[in-house]
């Protein structure tokens, strides 16, 4: 039982196909296999594959923004192949660079924990800070060394509310990557972290920046969900809006076709259609993208429960399924 | 027991009126309401038992809600009265001064004065039978306006809380607060989702709110004649004059009590002059107090129980009163024989107890002390772990043998620290080359402090600067980081401490020991180092190789 989340239904969720709960998993790299392959490869100690990934699908951003999240975290947990890979190359590789970067990103939220501020102790606030400092320096480098490519950039987004960025250097940072992607998935989904206000609201910045992201590409479609989620502590009846449910249709129109449905981020956007789907009360027909995620539990939102994200996805499907067999 | 804040006798009782009826309304209407719950269950209990049970159920809760605040309102407050007493064979220049303007404001003086710590006067009276007979009246007197005020203005502020007594504004303070008390605990505990009582917020709200705000209105009529009183007394302008110093003073004294009053707190010490660190600091302050005083500050609140000082000082100004007291000009510090005590007994009456035995030291100690506390928190347990690691004495040195023998990990490990097992290794090995790095440069900066190669000094607004020969400074940085990277190198470290080290032999050689902030009689600066244990292993067990 998480706090916060309903009673859990009494349901099978095996009967529909899905895996057991004891089968989920919670690894970031799993659902995209090449990026599974250097990530495993990487945890062994072997930098040469994600680097050659890295290499090869340069200029596609998207894809470069998943698979350097991904190696961040095995960064963050292992530095030895990233000093290997530095001793090989030297120290001015854009691909190290940008690797490194993020790798300190998730090093500081690592260093901190997720737990609320309160619970968090004084020196994981101070390792915080200090490595969040070490993590924007090593992304400007990255910026300098791949003048290009938005993935720093991406980074920075990421950074901003933890550094506190101003309004003003946020801007900077934002048109920055922008001119470089103007529809980085990755790079919204941050940016729309940084504009969530404080508390009560309001909340009218953070849809209007959400709606007009998704009015200019369906793969943006689910930054209007993630900003529904983020106001639902608030505002419990966000979720019988019509918008959001335009926004749901919109965001299973893009998974349905061969663009939405073959991109880098099918997984992520199929994560947050079934989160939304399911608090609006169209439980059922996140039955179907639970059959896709499979065991992949990893990402947000369930991530951000921290070390009950395999439950708040357990939550989740079970009242899918349960849903569906009182539809 | 009462709080205080501030005409023709015909407008002083009409006003008294107005107040009771208004601080009346909202505990008339509770009791009206609990009373008209009880009288309807009792008079259901006559007609039908069953349904008077059923009713109770739903009513009850709310009279309890309702018992509770107007217990409120007649139960006794015990709160302490705070600060050092002044007596008058003690202070009569000020008891005097205070008899005058008691005299002029048309009022007997106050049974006792009190100095505290805070930058603001205050009249209480203690009341029998709601405010109806006055018992003790007592007058707190701030020691940041005593030391900071001139004397004239000193006297404005004193006139305008004498005038509050003449005006008999604290009689019926008390019932007011209470009145308020018995209105913000009842809407607090209203309990929402039962129906009668969400009506019952509902109502008591609007009503309250309107209460509060027609009460603030008269409290701030009491103000304003409070200072025209003062500006009767001693002049427009030196009433002026305080009301405009009452912000900046408030401002930096709020700054002093946070940053620099404290700062050795932790470490067990105390300033030994803290007023003279306070007119430092207010002399080395120049634009926010010097703002405040151009303009104060003008915020209209219809909740405040004071006007805007920007409208205070505008009505003073505007009587143009020339004032029929005397005051001789000069600081209102001289009304007082032999201060310093006083204001001692009054800052340490408001810190914890504990501070009556800290030890006291000058400023450049004080500083001194609490920079190195902040510096060097992790430091003991650092040196303490590499010296169980290489069965080594606790010093600098055996530190950095340890670095260099690749025991960072180790060295910072936090036996105390909760056991995380999903820390990964670089999560742990992180945590650990922070705290080292913490640690170590603490005990360089511990070790540059003891042999004299940085000093510690008086930076006001700021708590306090590290000063050193830039070439020792600026590289340290970057020559800790190397000490405790994952392939360390402890040799820039080490070769800076020994050419500090050479350079403050050949300075002492010399004759010129920069032991001057430090001055050699004060035992307690001396003291204070020789009580780190820390300091002294560092020293001893020598950073030369």
């Amino acid at each position: 039982m998480v706090p916060g989340l309903p009673d859990l239904p009494a349901v099978d969720v095996t009967q529909w196909g899905l895996p057991p709960k004891h089968a989920l998993s919670t690894d970031l790299s799993r659902p995209v296999p090449v990026i599974a392959s250097v990530v495993a490869a990487a945890r062994a100690r072997d930098w040469r594959p994600a680097a050659d990934l890295l290499h090869r699908c340069y200029g596609d951003w998207g894809m470069r923004a998943a698979v350097v999240h991904a190696l961040g975290e095995a960064a963050a947990d292992d530095a030895g192949w990233l000093q290997g890979w530095r001793a090989a190359v030297g120290p001015h590789d854009r691909h190290l660079a940008v690797v490194d970067a993020h790798g300190l990103l998730w090093l500081a939220w690592k260093l901190r924990g997720n737990k609320q501020g309160e619970l968090t102790s004084a020196d994981q606030h101070h390792a915080f800070q200090q490595t969040i400092l070490r993590a924007e320096a090593a992304a400007q480098r990255a910026t300098e060394l791949a003048p290009d490519d938005p993935t720093p950039w991406y980074t920075l987004v990421t950074l901003a509310r933890g550094l506190g960025y101003d309004g003003g250097t946020f801007s900077a940072v934002w048109r920055a990557l922008q001119a470089r992607d103007p529809l980085h998935r990755a790079g919204h989904e941050f940016a729309l972290m940084y504009l969530s206000p404080e508390g009560q609201g309001p909340y009218d910045d953070l849809f209007a920046f959400a709606e007009r992201a998704a009015a200019a590409s369906p793969s943006l479609a689910f930054l209007v969900i993630a900003a529904a989620y983020d106001y639902e502590d608030h505002h419990e009846k966000i979720w019988k809006e019509a918008r959001i449910h335009r926004a749901l249709d919109a965001l299973l129109a893009h998974l349905a076709s061969p663009a939405g449905s073959r991109s880098v981020h099918a997984a992520a956007d199929r994560r947050w259609a079934a989160y939304g789907l399911v608090s609006a009360g169209r439980a059922a027909e996140a039955v179907p993208l639970f059959g896709q995620l499979g065991t992949d539990a990893s990402g947000r939102p369930w991530e951000d429960f921290g070390d009950n994200a395999v439950d708040a996805f357990e939550s989740f499907r079970r009242r899918a399924c349960a849903d569906s067999r009182t539809a | 027991m009462i709080v205080l804040r501030s005409g023709g006798s015909v407008k002083r009782v009409g006003r008294s009126i107005a107040w009771v009826l208004l601080v009346a309304v909202v505990p008339a209407g509770m009791f009206v309401v609990m009373t008209a719950l009880v009288a309807f269950n009792v008079y259901a209990f006559v007609v039908s038992p069953v349904t008077a049970v059923k009713i109770a159920i739903g009513v009850v809760p709310t009279v309890l809600v309702l018992g509770r605040g107007l217990w409120l309102l007649v139960s006794r407050i015990d709160s302490p009265v705070n600060g050092v007493p002044v007596h008058e064979h003690e202070q009569p220049q000020l008891w005097a001064l205070v008899r005058r303007l008691a005299e002029v404001a048309g009022t007997t003086p106050p049974h006792d004065i009190h100095l505290v710590a805070d930058a603001n006067a205050a009249v209480m009276e203690d009341t029998r039978l709601l405010g109806l007979i006055s018992t003790r009246r007592r007058m707190f007197i701030g020691a940041p306006l005593v030391t900071e005020l001139s004397a004239p203005q000193f006297a404005a502020v004193l006139t305008h809380e004498l005038a509050h007594y003449s005006n008999r504004d604290t009689r019926f303070a008390g019932i007011a607060y209470r009145s308020r008390r018995a209105f913000v605990h009842t809407l607090t505990t209203l309990n929402r989702d039962d129906h009668l009582q969400r009506a019952l917020h509902f109502l008591l709200r609007r009503c309250g709110t309107l209460t509060l705000k027609a009460t603030a209105t008269l409290a701030r009529r009491q103000e304003s004649a409070a200072d025209a009183a003062a500006a009767e007394a001693v002049g427009s302008a030196a009433t002026a004059g305080a009301l405009r110093e009452l912000a900046p003073i408030a401002w930096s004294w709020n700054e002093f009590r946070d940053n620099h009053l404290i700062a050795g707190c932790s470490a067990g010490y105390l300033p030994a002059d803290p007023f003279g660190g306070y007119r430092r600091l207010r002399a080395s302050l120049h634009d926010e107090p010097a703002r405040l005083r151009a303009e104060p500050p003008d915020d209209a609140d219809p909740y405040d129980t004071h006007p805007p000082m920007r409208a205070r000082v505008a009505a003073v100004g505007a009587l143009r009163a020339a004032g029929t007291v005397h005051v001789p000009s000069g600081p209102a510090l001289g009304l007082l024989r032999d201060p310093a005590p006083l204001l001692d007994a009054a800052l340490l009456d408001e810190l914890v107890p504990a501070a009556r035995t800290m030890r006291r030291v000058d400023w450049p100690t004080l500083i001194r002390i609490s920079g190195l506390a902040s510096m060097t928190e992790h430091t003991d347990r650092v040196l303490a772990r590499a010296a169980q690691l290489t069965g080594r004495r606790p010093s600098l040195r055996t530190l950095l043998d340890a670095l260099d023998a690749g025991m960072v990990a180790d060295i910072g490990a936090d036996p105390a620290a909760p056991d995380r097992p999903s820390d990964s290794p670089r999560v742990r090995a992180e945590r650990s080359r922070l705290i080292v790095r913490d640690g170590l440069r603490g005990a360089v900066v511990a070790t540059l402090t003891e042999i004299g190669a940085v000093r510690w000094q008086e930076a006001w607004p700021s708590v306090g600067a590290m000063q050193a020969d830039g070439r020792l400074l600026e590289p340290l940085h970057d020559l800790v980081e190397a000490a405790v990277s994952d392939r360390p190198d402890t040799r820039g470290l080490r070769a800076l401490l020994d050419s500090a080290i050479r350079q403050q032999g050949r300075q002492q050689r010399r004759g010129t020991a920069t032991g001057d902030e430090d001055p050699g009689p004060d035992g307690h600066a001396q003291g204070g180092q020789a009580s780190r244990p820390l300091g002294q292993g560092l020293h001893r067990g020598g950073v030369r190789r």
